[in-house]
């Protein structure tokens, strides 16, 4: 499979077609990461009236409600794990809006959670999965663990036939990674 | 009557033996965070029931009944049952919120995953 270079534009016609069962990376430039975060949540959310599950290892869960707040994004149909946010608890802990799993190199705990939540899902079809993003897990984990786990996390969304969403910033992956994670989603898509 | 106590003791003890190498060897897989956590406790607390019962072995065999050892192979058993406690515990509190089949998983996520 090859690596698709879509324009912001073209990027919401993609969205809208995206059906159940599909893994997408997107790979986007850091200068227009803001804006094409919000496209996507904003075409799966608002437009195709989609719920799931965020992963934030990006920004902490508060920042990013306010951030979603701010910018008409209801956060009514979304669960938050974040793996970000130390300073709420040094253990697990499951609030009303959110699970905290105290560091991003817990990825045995986040790997629990993800399959504990996929296993008890209804109507998969319009349920999807969005993991921001790989080039922050890269930071507090060595690269052959996190390509484990985005198997992992692939292997389970086939299984349950969830959308996937992969978020990654341009240029902090390396070509291995890139080449690694082409092979294993079903779509690669470089937004410029 | 005692060789077969002993025997089955040292049974015993190579049993705990080969489940702290596997408990071990399971822990190094983990990345960090509950699991491995938990995974420790099981390991320490099998490692000192372990030395309970090799020192349970040694006491049986020579006959040190009320000396040092005997109390040592309880203190092994006292800090054993407290690991597995731990561990139980740790285990109990991750399934409440792992657990997502739990009925005390929040409104918002069951709702999400119902939907």
């Amino acid at each position: 499979m090859k690596l698709k270079t879509l324009k912001e534009e073209q990027l919401k016609k993609f969205l809208k077609g995206v059906k159940a069962n599909k893994v997408i990376l997107f790979i986007i430039d850091a200068k227009k990461y803001h804006k094409v975060h919000l496209s996507i949540l904003k075409t799966l959310i608002k437009e195709k009236k989609f719920s799931g599950i965020y992963i934030t290892v990006n920004k902490p869960y508060f920042d990013l409600i306010k951030y979603l707040k701010e910018n008409g994004i209801s956060t009514e149909n979304i669960f938050f794990i974040d793996a970000i946010s130390k300073s709420v608890s040094k253990e697990i802990k499951m609030t009303d809006n959110c699970l905290f799993i105290p560091s991003p190199s817990h990825l045995t705990d986040l790997g629990i959670a993800l399959t504990e939540a996929l296993e008890n899902m209804e109507n998969k079809e319009n349920k999807f999965l969005l993991l921001d993003s790989i080039s922050t897990l890269l930071i507090y984990n060595n690269f052959e663990t996190v390509a484990k786990f985005i198997h992992f996390i692939i292997s389970r969304l086939r299984v349950f036939g969830l959308i996937g969403l992969i978020v990654s910033i341009e240029k902090l992956l390396d070509e291995k990674m890139i080449n690694i994670l082409i092979e294993m989603c079903d779509e690669a898509i470089e937004v410029k | 009557m005692l060789g077969m106590f002993v025997l089955l003791t040292a049974l015993n003890a190579v049993l705990m033996f080969v489940t702290i190498i596997y408990l071990l060897k399971s822990n190094i897989r983990f990345t960090k965070g509950e699991m491995q956590k938990i995974t420790w406790n099981f390991s320490f607390g099998t490692i000192f029931l372990f030395g309970a019962i090799v020192s349970m072995l040694i006491v049986e065999f020579l006959s040190l009944q009320n000396s040092i050892l005997d109390l040592i192979q309880r203190i092994f058993l006292i800090f054993s049952s407290y690991y597995f406690l731990t561990a139980s515990y740790k285990l109990y509190k991750v399934s409440k919120v792992l657990g997502f089949a739990s009925s005390d998983m929040p409104e918002k996520l069951k709702k999400i995953l119902k939907k």
